[in-house]
């Protein structure tokens, strides 16, 4: 007899929402860059506005998007990514502690390349070389974002791009 | 706050990305995608662009018929675009500043 697998809802409905509009938002800054300035700096302060919420999100939010719930030390983010390497990851339910640093790495990276760029926007050389820096430094960890899930979607037998948009697990991929 | 209260109350924080994206980009939209004529008239009403008629009494654009005149947004700037037809059955496609009704290159 075929049977699906339980699924166990994860990540919540703003979080989700959050993450999809920050990567299109992402994408339209790149698109923007070079002109449409006015966009490109409201495209900014919206970027600012949405971890701003995901911030505070993290504090009170549900179980999975709290940032104690992902934050952990250094050793074991190594150690999971060492597992990943060694082809059997340790399940997460929620954010493993790799992605966890990913979301923190992000988080700074983008508030401050919004927050260079407004600066830039009053005019000055030295934030707008910053701004652009930053900017790139963002498109690396967004690559490595990107090859980190690839590499945990296989790994685990879970698809996390459809976790992302339907919030949902499949139990029989979950161990702790 | 139990877990399906805070799932009600991340709906919420959804709807207020929603509502802020609109208010950030509404004027964003391509003109022609939908209710231009009035974001038109509401720009000409408040004084922030000149009236299509004014723009039309020009001297320069005297005697030309327009085929296709469209409020557009471009570089954060209103700009008027205008499809002409010249008498030696030419068309062609002119740009003008909405605030200030200077010409525009392309």
């Amino acid at each position: 007899m075929h049977t699906t697998p339980p699924q166990i809802a994860v990540w919540d409905p703003f979080v989700r929402a959050f993450h999809w509009t920050l990567a299109v938002t992402y994408l339209l800054a790149w698109i923007t860059a070079e002109d449409s300035q006015g966009l490109h700096v409201r495209l900014g302060y919206f970027m600012l506005m949405l971890v701003g919420l995901r911030l505070i999100w993290g504090l009170i939010g549900t179980r999975h998007a709290r940032f104690n719930s992902f934050i952990r030390g250094p050793s074991a983010a190594l150690g999971y990514l060492h597992s990943l390497a060694q082809g059997h990851p340790k399940n997460y339910l929620g954010h493993n502690p790799a992605g966890g640093w990913m979301v923190i790495g992000l988080i700074i990276t983008l508030v401050a390349t919004a927050a260079t760029g407004i600066l830039a926007n009053d005019g000055g050389e030295l934030w707008e070389e910053l701004h652009e820096g930053l900017a790139n430094i963002s498109l690396l960890l967004i690559i490595v974002h990107l090859a980190g899930v690839l590499a945990s979607s296989v790994r685990h037998g879970e698809n996390l791009i459809r976790a992302m948009l339907t919030g949902k697990k499949t139990r029989s991929a979950i161990d702790v | 706050m139990s877990e399906t209260t805070k799932t009600k109350l991340a709906w919420v924080l959804v709807g207020l990305i929603g509502i802020s994206a609109v208010a950030l980009f509404g004027d964003w939209m391509p003109a022609g995608a939908s209710n231009d004529h009035e974001v038109a008239k509401a720009l000409r009403q408040e004084g922030t662009i000149l009236p299509l008629s004014e723009l039309l009494a020009r001297d320069e654009l005297l005697g030309v018929r327009v085929i296709e005149a469209e409020l557009e947004h471009e570089h954060g700037r209103a700009v008027y675009e205008l499809e002409l037809l010249h008498d030696n059955g030419r068309v062609y496609e002119r740009y003008y500043d909405a605030t200030t009704g200077e010409p525009l290159g392309d």
